[in-house]
């Protein structure tokens, strides 16, 4: 016992003994009572302002023991003192009933655990929601409690949902435009397909006739009519010529490839020889890299690599000596071939008609040609997956490259 | 009856008890009522041998609740031992204490409440005033008809290391029921009916005549006093009449219903000393001091001590102050002999050399604060170096 050395203290000691102490007479249950039920309003106000369901479900008999106002607001429960608590599966749905049932009967290192469920739910006014609940395990008051908690994810499924349609109507759309695409490309190369294939026989009869014109009536007419036929006749070849060009066209995107291996060095030696034979009075040195090969469809593949190199052929002609050079490099893992001539080359300004069918960079009085064959390359490279680019320099000469995907593959 | 002499405020605390035989009975209900599920049920080994223990527990566990035993308490329960039934209040998450017993066990179920409901260490409440919040909810059922510590607002704690006790005085820690059945006190040897019967005597006639008393406690300190003169020893000489035993446990609830309001006085000052210097049981020595500090006393509570005389039925008529001194502690010291409480301090151990440090340990005691005749060191020194 602490000195008691002055007369206060000896009397706050004597009233204490009396219960008159502060301690003693503050002392109440119904204060602390009063507090601690403070506090609980405290967390049940806070529990209500949440938007998510908090429900506390009873484990063995899984009705509702207690819910916050998100709960009842969410699931549309009514506080009913005649009516028994409902019970979790009456309230998020009898289907899940036997993933919980599963859940609650894991191992104890499991318990700690929690589930997560998606209900969905239709409410009274016909509204339809989602709900991502979470379930867990709580002891209180010595009883097993479900803790499930319950969260609104109706807008962020609805945009899943809007997404996902948007999706397949933007597909559906696609699909459609490219079927209308096909449809109308395949009619069009029908048309042209069938259109040059009609011109020939008018053509044929045109030239035909004017050749019977100079046979049969050689002496009737003066040498100014004849003149006249011959251009005419010159005409129809040119005519003919164009028709080729268009019927390769229309052919090289149509009709199914075939792919094989192709000796691409043996193919380029063949053209190159055909073109000597026809004009053997040209000083012409090519240089065609051995053992070149592809995987593509031969007779494309063969269009292609004419018009490539008669192309180099034919604007190197004004050049006293030809160089034209066929082979392969690899960039990043790529095979690209390419084919270079010292020929006229071109603008590079002009570079992007160069692929366009009928664009000419050069008029037909400085080099024949219909402007169909470098449309027609293009388009079978992009059939074998390959690109196509090509860089000159007018009075240097130019140079064609090209990959194929199958060549790309193989390396 | 006297009236209130001065501006001072008088408080009464009593909890709620039930009285009379098999109130013991309505323990299951009670706990119930203090919302309890599982219960540190707090006895000694003497109780329960006497069965009194087993019988609450059964009671409880056929009510369902969960009960926890703590049987380490000795007589003059020490600090450590309130320590550990605060740690297995709390290792079987208990919410509740049911001590069966003395006020040993009552006194160590005080300090786990006291504790379990406010932490820290039980000496640290040491004091008056000392408890900031209700301690756990305590239910008793006391089994001797002495201490009435089942209804008062007193524990008294060994604290070993300092050879003493201490004192926590509080209206915390009256407890919140006691069931309060004679049937319990048969089982009482005649020496502890003996002591425990004194004990509450001298309860009675300290808060009769401490300078805190009121009308109110004056009624229980005399009722109690007729009760105990009139039946302490009838029941050493009838131990299993249930009357008699009845009539003491009601003169030990009535002096406990007194001095836990009017508080005591020097006898139990220089008990809580002796029985902490020396372990020596409290009751006994109450009842060897009583007539020794009676007699100091009587000079400043005279009017007090009339009713005293007529409680015992004492004839006083015409006797002069000095007569009727005499007349009292002459009594109170016969029945103490009559029902064998026959030893003097001496013959308990207490030595003169240790007189100067019980009475310096005394006149710190609480207890003090409350006796009608002011005492210093030296006046106490004086009434051990009598009753030796």
């Amino acid at each position: 016992m602490k000195r008691r050395s002055n007369k206060k203290s000896q009397q706050e000691l004597r009233d204490g003994v009396l219960g008159l102490g502060q301690k003693s007479m503050r002392k109440s249950y119904y204060s602390q009572l009063r507090r601690r039920m403070d506090e609980l309003e405290q967390y049940r106000g806070l529990l209500n302002q949440a938007r998510d369901a908090i429900c506390l479900v009873d484990m063995d008999s899984l009705s509702l023991v207690d819910c916050n106002d998100g709960a009842k607001k969410m699931f549309q429960l009514h506080s009913d003192k005649d009516t028994p608590p409902p019970t979790l599966l009456e309230i998020i749905g009898e289907n899940h009933e036997k993933i919980i049932t599963e859940w609650l009967s894991q191992s104890d290192e499991a318990k700690n655990d929690s589930l997560e469920i998606e209900a969905e739910r239709t409410l009274a006014g016909g509204e339809h929601i989602f709900i991502l609940l979470s379930l867990s395990r709580a002891v209180f008051a010595d009883i097993k409690h479900i803790v499930c908690v319950g969260h609104d994810i109706t807008a962020r499924r609805n945009a899943e949902i809007a997404l996902q349609n948007s999706h397949a109507e933007l597909e559906n759309r696609v699909k459609e435009r490219t079927r209308e695409l096909a449809h109308s490309n395949k009619e069009l190369e029908a048309f042209a397909y069938s259109v040059s294939h009609d011109l020939r026989a008018p053509l044929r009869s045109i030239e035909g006739f004017g050749q019977i014109l100079l046979d049969d009536y050689h002496g009737k007419m003066d040498d100014e009519g004849k003149q006249y036929i011959k251009y005419m006749q010159e005409g129809c070849l040119e005519m003919n010529a164009l028709i080729d060009g268009i019927l390769a066209l229309s052919r090289s995107t149509r009709g199914e490839i075939h792919i094989e291996e192709l000796d691409l060095s043996s193919l380029a030696q063949n053209i190159v020889q055909t073109l000597h034979n026809t004009e053997p009075e040209r000083k012409v040195t090519t240089a065609i890299m051995p053992g070149l090969t592809c995987k593509g469809d031969s007779r494309l593949i063969k269009t292609c690599l004419e018009n490539l190199l008669g192309n180099a052929w034919k604007y190197s002609s004004k050049k006293p000596h030809t160089q034209i050079d066929f082979g392969t490099k690899e960039e990043d893992g790529e095979t690209i071939y390419y084919i270079q001539d010292n020929g006229d080359g071109f603008d590079m300004n002009s570079v992007e008609r160069l692929f366009q069918p009928f664009k000419r960079l050069h008029t037909n009085s400085q080099f024949e040609g219909n402007g169909i064959g470098l449309a027609t390359v293009k388009r079978i490279i992009e059939r074998h997956g390959g690109r196509i680019w090509a860089k000159g320099e007018v009075g240097i000469g130019a140079t064609f490259n090209f990959t194929l995907l199958a060549a790309a593959k193989k390396s | 009856m006297s009236s209130l002499l001065s501006s001072e405020l008088r408080k009464f605390v009593a909890p709620e008890f039930v009285f009379g035989i098999g109130a013991r009975k309505q323990v299951g209900q009670y706990a119930h009522n203090l919302g309890a599920k599982r219960i540190l049920v707090v006895s000694d080994a003497g109780v329960k041998k006497a069965g009194w223990t087993d019988e609450t527990v059964d009671i409880l566990s056929q009510e369902g609740f969960e009960c926890t035993q703590y049987l380490d308490v000795t007589p003059n329960p020490k600090a450590e031992e309130v320590m550990n039934g605060v740690n297995l209040y709390n290792e079987a998450q208990c919410d509740a204490i049911v001590v069966v017993g003395g006020g040993s066990p009552i006194d160590c179920a005080k300090g786990i409440s006291i504790v379990a409901g406010n932490g820290g260490k039980i000496l640290s409440y040491e004091g008056v005033d000392t408890v900031p919040f209700p301690g756990a909810p305590l239910l008793c059922i006391p089994t001797t008809a002495g201490t009435a510590a089942d209804v008062s607002q007193f524990a008294i704690i060994t604290d070993s290391s300092r050879r003493n006790k201490i004192a926590i005085i509080t209206k915390s820690i009256v407890p919140d029921v006691s069931l309060i059945d004679p049937q319990t006190t048969l089982t009482m040897d005649p020496f502890l009916t003996a002591c425990t019967g004194l004990d509450a005597l001298t309860h009675a006639v300290e808060a009769l005549v401490s300078n805190a008393h009121s009308p109110i406690t004056d009624l229980h300190a005399i009722k109690a006093i007729e009760l105990i003169a009139k039946n302490i020893e009838k029941v050493i000489q009838t131990p299993d009449d249930l009357m008699v035993r009845q009539n003491m446990t009601l003169g030990c609830l009535e002096a406990g219903l007194a001095f836990s309001n009017a508080s005591l006085g020097a006898v139990h000052a220089m008990a809580h000393s002796l029985g902490g210097y020396l372990d020596l049981p409290h009751g006994e020595c109450n009842a060897i001091l009583l007539d020794h500090v009676m007699a100091f006393n009587f000079k400043d509570a005279e009017k007090q001590f009339d009713h005293i005389a007529k409680a015992m039925d004492l004839e006083v008529k015409g006797f002069t102050t000095q007569q009727l001194r005499t007349s009292i502690t002459g009594e109170v010291d016969r029945l103490r002999r009559s029902v064998g409480v026959v030893r003097s301090l001496g013959e308990l151990g207490v030595h003169r050399t240790d007189v100067g440090e019980l009475a310096g340990k005394a006149i710190q005691d609480p207890c003090l604060l409350t006796n009608p005749r002011p005492a210093i060191k030296r006046d106490i020194e004086v009434i051990y170096e009598e009753a030796l």
